[in-house]
């Protein structure tokens, strides 16, 4: 007498031999890298949170992520504008300046017309230290 | 060695530290369990085997997601199915099997893993066994071979508790139906 367990179990006894040599193989082609102990840290990390954070509440997240993408995208056509126009003067304005005077001269040369004085750009105050002052200064 | 004893200590600690001995130990452990289970499903000598060795790939490169490891057995034989449902699916056998056998669960009633066999009556016994529907024989062989809990089962297949119950029951009923009509 059998129970149904020793039934199945004996039922398929011819197949222990090819079970064995199967089991070896895969014993065999265990390497550290297909283990799962010596999955990278970060890797491990990255899928746990994964699991444990995002995947619990998905939907909510990918709420946030959609939210976030459309400001993202709205606040970059907004402020577009206005920084291309306020970087511009603060980039280079000597070599607009130097520009400016080259077209007026070509302009003036074309249309045969007097060369109008430019005056210079006054140079910009730029602030020294107080031992490079003048020496009245000091006398004074 | 490790030696690996039913319902007992499984050295899983060992294998998620790497140590082939321990996955030896394992596999011994599982093997032909899993192969049955595979085989009664299938019906492919071939087949089954190559469903348990995809099952013991799997598990040394999944281990880490197993956070009990007092529940190892039920999560291999978890994998295997998931393997067996594939096969299903090409077959498209389960979805006619399902829509046959929809219904209600009852309560349990003896366990037909009580009862014993005699030499003439394992061959009926399996042929019986071989014309459930693969869903309710996944559930039966599972209760048989490892006699894992409903909720146990319930995790195996990936479904819910109540219908692993309304598939065992139907599965003993339709076992108990095709037993009688063979004996009388």
């Amino acid at each position: 007498m059998k129970t149904p367990r020793e039934v199945l179990i004996h039922r398929h006894d011819a197949a222990d031999a090819k079970l064995d040599a199967l089991r070896h193989e895969v014993v065999a082609q265990l390497s550290p890298t297909s283990i799962a102990r010596h999955k990278p840290l970060p890797l491990h990390c990255v899928l746990t949170i994964w699991r444990e954070l995002i995947l619990p509440a998905h939907r909510i997240w990918t709420g946030l992520a959609a939210t976030w993408v459309l400001l993202l995208i709205a606040n970059t056509q907004i402020s577009g504008t206005p920084h291309a126009t306020a970087s511009a003067p603060t980039s280079a304005p000597m070599e607009l300046w130097q520009k400016y005077q080259e077209e007026k001269r070509l302009l003036a040369e074309l249309s045969g017309t007097v060369e109008i004085q430019v005056i210079p750009p006054s140079i910009p105050f730029t602030p020294r230290p107080r031992g490079e002052r003048p020496l009245r200064w000091k006398v004074a | 060695m490790l030696l690996v004893a039913a319902h007992e200590q499984l050295p899983v600690a060992q294998a998620r530290a790497g140590k082939s001995e321990a996955w030896d130990a394992l596999f011994r452990r599982f093997q032909k369990p899993l192969y049955v289970f595979a085989y009664e499903l299938v019906h492919d000598e071939q087949a089954s085997l190559d469903i348990v060795q995809e099952t013991f790939i799997a598990a040394t490169r999944h281990l880490g997601s197993l956070r009990d490891d007092a529940k190892f057995g039920s999560w291999l034989f978890g994998v295997a199915h998931q393997k067996c449902q594939q096969r299903w699916r090409k077959h498209d056998r389960e979805k006619e099997a399902l829509e046959k056998f929809a219904a209600t669960p009852e309560e349990l009633e003896t366990d037909p893993s009580d009862l014993l066999l005699r030499l003439e009556q394992e061959a009926e016994f399996m042929k019986l066994l071989d014309q459930l529907p693969p869903p309710h024989r996944a559930v039966l062989l599972l209760h048989f071979m490892e006699d894992f809990s409903l909720e146990d089962i319930a995790a195996v297949t990936a479904t819910p508790l109540g219908t692993v119950k309304s598939r065992l029951h139907y599965a003993k009923k339709m076992l108990r139906t095709l037993w009688e009509v063979k004996v009388t």
